[in-house]
């Protein structure tokens, strides 16, 4: 199943892909990778809101030019270096989590009904970007533009994998345990 | 060439080699990337590859950075023992790189280890060697953080089995440095000696001849059906390339070296 799906998304929106779809997505996402992570839940006055959003994990290569902001490369990064952080992101309400590599099986268990892991192509820098309007906003520029969290308007972002979805299915943890099978033949 | 004449030049290629490694997909590595397609019987393995490719032809069009992490450039300086060099390599990389960050552009994410924060110095790394001849020459490999985070090294016991210890390392990592990956493994030497000789693998090309037990290690971790960016199939890794050397007898070193599927490489010489 292939389909569009139009920000913000809802846990009963998630609720109705599986593992193996292919989904496209159309409005708001948000860039939040390592120090974004920490931040986003430990600020008590975080400028922008959680709630149904989508997150992506990107380090976009952006630069500035004169009053607004160009993305020139914005391909996923490695997803599971926020495995610790990512349960705390689901329950602020969080129902989307773009990235690349696969999450840990309790950031799975955590997207139980709620929310789903999308993949994209790592490395795929130019094709993301294609797919991006506008930089509406950034925020956390102390960060750096590597780290900082980009607000970006997307149109048909994807394709995008449902690779954990909200029934506890990963495909990570799938070829996990085949893959461990064979290693220990 | 008088020095700065010299050092402009040098800049001058080395720049131009660090654009070409960040926005052209190396032939040998599309070749790879395209028997590889052939081979997998997954539909989303092929997927995965072919979005690949179509990321490569459009940055290449643009001449953009295939990837946003534009990563470590990691120089090789094959120096002749006859050439002349009047200028300090290592600060006119440092000019090179720190130029090309504002020309190509370069991603900034350069960080004190310890503080976090943003630091503005380049980073980049070199190895050197020193051999016959007048001329420099100099390769560059573009190493991003996610395949560089899954290498590995280890002290192994001399009677502990290096196989079992790469197709771990491969195994742990999964999707993470985004397959299929391009492993280079050292053997021998010392902890820091095998890591190098790991990461000079790096720098061959996937047509070179391949070696009875670089085919071996490369069957057994493609057995492992991680597949492209680790969501399953027949292609985990393009190539293995294994370098050893000489060990005293009570040890065992073995680093494993990843690279993602980009392989981002470029050459050039000088004659000084």
């Amino acid at each position: 199943m292939s389909s569009v799906l139009n920000t913000p998304i809802r846990p009963e929106d998630v609720r109705s892909f599986k593992v193996g779809d292919v989904v496209y997505i159309s409005g708001v996402i948000y860039t939040s990778r390592d120090k974004a992570h920490v931040k986003m839940l430990s600020d008590p006055k975080r400028p922008f809101s959680l709630q149904n959003a989508c997150i992506y994990h990107s380090g976009p290569l952006v630069v500035k030019q004169e009053l607004t902001y160009r993305v020139l490369a914005a391909g996923p990064t490695t997803s599971a270096r926020m495995n610790r952080q990512t349960p705390a992101i689901i329950k602020q309400g969080v129902t989307a989590i773009i990235g690349k590599g696969g999450m840990s099986a309790e950031v799975a268990h955590s997207m139980t009904g709620r929310c789903f892991y999308l993949a994209f192509p790592g490395g795929c820098g130019i094709l993301a970007r294609e797919r991006i309007e506008e930089v509406l906003d950034v925020y956390y520029t102390e960060l750096g533009f590597t780290e900082a969290v980009w607000k970006l308007q997307v149109r048909d972002f994807g394709p995008l994998l449902v690779a954990i979805d909200s029934y506890g299915e990963s495909i990570y943890e799938t070829i996990k345990e085949s893959s461990r099978e064979r290693l220990l033949q | 060439m008088n020095n700065a004449v010299q050092r402009e030049a040098f800049i001058s290629h080395t720049i131009d080699a660090l654009l070409e490694a960040e926005t052209q997909l190396p032939s040998d590595v599309r070749s790879a990337l395209t028997s590889a397609i052939k081979a997998e019987t997954n539909k989303r393995a092929k997927e995965q590859l072919q979005a690949i490719l179509e990321n490569a032809e459009l940055a290449a069009a643009a001449s953009l950075p295939m990837c946003q992490d534009t990563g470590i450039p990691v120089f090789f300086l094959e120096i002749g023992r006859r050439s002349s060099i009047d200028f300090s390599l290592k600060e006119a990389l440092a000019t090179a790189v720190q130029r090309a960050t504002d020309l190509i552009p370069l991603r900034k994410h350069a960080v004190d280890p310890i503080t976090r924060a943003n630091s503005d110095a380049p980073l980049f790394d070199i190895l050197y060697d020193v051999c016959d001849g007048d001329e420099l020459s100099v390769a560059v490999l573009i190493k991003g953080a996610g395949s560089e985070n899954a290498s590995a090294l280890a002290m192994l016991e001399p009677t502990q089995d290096v196989m079992s210890f790469v197709l771990n390392t491969i195994w742990e990592s999964g999707g993470k440095p985004c397959p299929p990956v391009i492993v280079g493994l050292g053997i021998g030497s010392t902890f820091d000696g095998c890591a190098r000789l790991a990461k000079k693998t790096l720098f061959r090309y996937l047509n070179e001849k391949e070696s009875a037990f670089e085919v071996e290690i490369l069957e057994n971790i493609n057995k492992l059906g991680i597949g492209p960016m680790g969501l399953g199939g027949r292609t985990t890794a393009l190539r293995v390339f294994v370098e050893k050397a000489p060990c005293h007898t009570a040890m065992l070193p073995v680093a494993v070296a990843v690279q993602c599927w980009a392989d981002r490489k470029a050459r050039f010489r000088m004659k000084l």
